[in-house]
């Protein structure tokens, strides 16, 4: 199986979880202006088995075993607590998953911590958002 | 022709002219990186080219004495201390802090995490390679002045 996205911009989110991690505990993403008014077609989630520190310098969380993702459209959760380990390219063959142009609202997505064992504090889960600038798509 | 049914490495080599960049982990010093520095792409061919497709290569990992150079390549542990960001012609970054971990092109199944199946990472940026960079995140006790990051690139011909 091999990915037919061809990609123009991409940018990397970091979402850190900056609370004593427990069980069901959802971070949310920040605001990034250059996730604002695009399509994304594509997204990836990191652990630290293919990236060691996010760019802010914080260390990644070792497994995404226990960690769910939610990707809002407008306020409606269209994505509700996807795993995250179906979204690691590198342990399902390099496969991206890709959207239909979805314009996601980043400060209403988040993480949910499932199952919080083995996650520390201050550490991270990278997504890696592939997208088109509304005017383009 | 089916795309769907084509391999995307067959699709990238016959659109494509490949360069094999080698990015020395140094900053402005000559030194070392340390964590949140750039180091910029440097000995390419020109300046300003479409970038169809990225690769850091399992050919090329941990290779020593690279080209006859003394240099060492990284190898994937260390590679995922890198991300790249590609800037085009109007000075925009494109793809920003990509990490090197999703343009490797491995296939060693046994390995889990590390398995890309021998994809290239496809894109399309009207790149302006001068101004595009890598950049260190963490603290890798190994990193010295004598690593190469090894990055093939794929380029509309």
């Amino acid at each position: 199986m091999y990915n037919s996205l061809i990609v123009r911009n991409s940018y990397l989110a970091e979402v850190q979880i900056t609370q004593t991690p427990s069980d069901g505990l959802r971070i949310y993403f920040q605001d990034i202006p250059q996730l604002r008014n695009v399509h994304v077609i594509g997204v990836e989630l990191f652990c630290r088995d293919g990236l060691s520190y996010s760019p802010n310098g914080n260390q990644l969380v070792t497994s995404l075993v226990g960690v769910g993702l939610t990707l809002a459209v407008d306020s409606t959760e269209k994505f509700y607590q996807w795993p995250a380990r179906s979204l690691e390219a590198s342990r399902n063959g390099g496969l991206i998953r890709e959207f239909a142009r979805v314009p996601i609202n980043l400060p209403k997505s988040y993480i949910t911590l499932f199952d919080s064992a083995g996650i520390s504090q201050n550490e991270s889960v990278c997504a890696n958002f592939y997208y088109l600038h509304k005017a383009n798509a | 022709m089916d795309l769907a049914q084509l391999d995307t490495r067959a699709f990238i080599e016959a659109e494509s002219a490949k360069e094999l960049l080698l990015i020395r982990l140094l900053d402005v010093n000559n030194t070392a990186l340390s964590s949140g520095q750039r180091a910029y792409f440097s000995g390419i061919s020109e300046r300003y080219r479409v970038v169809t497709g990225l690769s850091f290569d399992m050919g090329f990992s941990s290779m020593s004495n690279f080209n006859g150079s003394g240099l060492t390549a990284i190898g994937y542990g260390s590679a995922r201390h890198f991300g790249v960001t590609l800037v085009n012609r109007n000075g925009r970054a494109v793809l920003e802090n990509l990490p090197i971990g999703a343009i490797w092109s491995e296939t060693n199944v046994a390995v889990p995490g590390y398995n890309r199946n021998g994809q290239v990472f496809r894109c399309w940026v009207d790149c302006d390679l001068q101004s595009s960079y890598i950049t260190y995140y963490g603290t890798l006790p190994a990193l010295t002045a004598s690593l190469l990051l090894p990055l093939t690139v794929s380029f509309k011909s």
